[in-house]
């Protein structure tokens, strides 16, 4: 994501994986790892929060780093 | 280790807090602020995480589950939205001159007076509790390290023996906490002015508690077990009974509580007096959301990252017994015999709980005085020669009210129930203001030039 991404795209960017944050958080997608069997010793929903959540503070972090600054008075962005 | 010991490295720590907000407000008064950046407005929202966080985490892992998460995995999704939606309640804020969350929801509905009284009496009421958490986790800590056995940790017994022998331990941390915020949170009436040494202060103890977490995280993973996999091979292998602990609990209405904890946590982060103070009140430039945005998660996840091991060493530890599962964190190094790494995590539960009653106090006095002072004063329309040096100690007296209320609930209540289940009261009473948050923010259009990216 880059400057060649209008403020609008980045908005509807923004609800997909906002959207899917909360589809892939949330039950009935949780129980397909809301199980004891372990992967490399470590239980599947542990691995599975443990792998998804960074995952999720990276989205972020990238999507953030596509934004441009305002100016500090509250001027818009270069969209 | 001797109260006496333990008392007087607490006072030296405190002492340093009280150097880290002088310095910052020193810094202010000379115009190069230490506060005004990206990376310190990230660990003042650190104030989320509190002694609940801290300890009530591990406890909750170690009775009911990895449902615990939800509280951090809520922020964490609702931080994808900063960018539009805290940025846009940050310069609406900064527009309206807005002071606090009383102040945001009535400007809506034409700065109601009555309507700002109500939001400011349950915004207080709904905090008591929380405060009070706090309140019970550094009293049973310090008594804990102090070497007093469990029985010995009814708010009754909490005294500090060798030198007081009448005044409990609460008792003294409230006075101390109330003493702080009236230096740093009270010295001016403009409640829009941002009180930098407050939020130096508290971004100073963000640190310390991550650190503390992650010393005792990195001990008991891997110095008293030989990593995750050791960690969850023994719990399965001693206690198959309890592999539930490694599920999210799904029996009745488990899935339910899942979605519902995770969306009460979402309007806690935007909407508890605190977090409205730090996030908004105390912004200096909303380009700040940049950074925080994916630095505050960063810090829910590494804050996060050893709950689960340290509840299973707990449990393995103490064969079993959870009973006083919330103090794990405390125990595990105290039981080993390592008094060093234990007084950090004393400094480090400290840090979270002192953190969270200094800004939910300064917060809500904020509002007492805006909004159910201020309209008295005007509607009777009382004249005084010095009317700010009035209102200025009667928001001290607010202060302090505020603080020692969540001491008294602490004292009749606070005996009975979990860390967990106390802070989720408050997190009930801030989804409250969620609905007319919402219509603020929908209610307001921006500038053409200041509109968010959307």
């Amino acid at each position: 994501m880059s400057e060649k991404y209008t403020a609008q795209q980045r908005h509807q960017i923004w609800l997909i994986f906002f959207f899917l944050g909360v589809v892939m958080l949330n039950f009935p997608f949780l129980q397909i790892f809301n199980r004891v069997e372990q992967f490399f010793g470590i239980p599947m929903l542990v691995l599975y929060l443990l792998v998804g959540w960074p995952v999720s503070i990276v989205v972020i972090f990238i999507f953030a780093r596509s934004i441009s600054e305002d100016n500090p008075s509250g001027g818009g962005e270069n969209s | 280790m001797t109260h006496a010991a333990i008392g007087s490295i607490a006072v030296i720590f405190v002492l340093i807090l009280f150097g880290v907000a002088y310095y910052a407000h020193l810094r202010r008064k000379r115009g190069s602020s230490v506060v005004d950046n990206a990376h310190v407005y990230s660990l003042a929202l650190a104030i989320y995480c509190t002694s609940w966080t801290y300890y009530g985490s591990v406890g909750r892992a170690a009775t009911s589950g990895l449902d615990f998460l939800a509280i951090y995995l809520g922020p964490t999704l609702i931080c994808f939205s900063w960018w539009f939606l805290l940025r846009k309640i940050v310069i609406i804020s900064k527009q309206q001159n807005i002071g606090s969350i009383a102040d945001f929801i009535s400007s809506r509905y034409g700065k109601s007076t009555s309507l700002g009284m109500i939001v400011t009496i349950f915004a207080v009421l709904g905090i008591v509790p929380y405060i009070a958490l706090q309140l019970k986790a550094i009293a049973d800590t310090f008594n804990l390290l102090g070497g007093f056995s469990a029985e010995h940790l009814a708010p009754a017994n909490h005294s500090i023996s060798s030198l007081f022998h009448t005044v409990d331990t609460a008792f003294i941390v409230a006075l101390v906490l109330s003493l702080f915020c009236i230096l740093f949170g009270a010295m001016r009436l403009d409640s829009t002015e941002r009180n930098e040494g407050l939020i130096a202060t508290i971004a100073f103890e963000s640190i310390i508690k991550l650190a503390a977490f992650l010393a005792v995280g990195i001990f008991v993973t891997y110095g008293l077990f030989d990593g995750f996999t050791d960690l969850f091979g023994k719990f399965l292998h001693l206690y198959p009974d309890k592999k539930n602990l490694l599920l999210i609990p799904t029996s009745g209405s488990g899935a339910n509580r899942w979605f519902t904890m995770t969306f009460m946590s979402m309007m806690a982060i935007m909407f508890l007096p605190r977090q409205f103070h730090a996030m908004v009140i105390e912004n200096s430039d909303h380009n700040h959301i940049r950074t925080a945005m994916w630095a505050f998660p960063a810090y829910l996840f590494l804050l996060n990252l050893f709950v689960i091991p340290i509840a299973l060493a707990g449990i393995i530890t103490f064969n079993g017994d959870t009973s006083m599962a919330d103090y794990y964190v405390l125990n595990l190094p105290l039981t080993t015999g390592h008094n060093a790494l234990a007084m950090l995590v004393f400094i480090g539960g400290f840090s979270a709980a002192s953190g969270m009653v200094m800004l939910e106090s300064v917060a809500s006095a904020t509002m007492i005085l805006n909004n159910l002072v201020m309209p008295i004063i005007l509607r009777f329309n009382i004249k005084m020669n010095d009317i700010s040096g009035l209102l200025l100690n009667i928001k001290r007296a607010a202060i302090v009210m505020v603080i020692f209320l969540g001491y008294f609930y602490y004292r009749t209540l606070g005996e009975s129930a979990a860390l967990v289940n106390i802070g989720l009261i408050s997190f009930m009473a801030a989804t409250q203001f969620a609905p007319p948050s919402s219509a603020v923010c929908i209610g307001n259009a921006l500038p053409a030039k200041a509109q968010p990216s959307a």
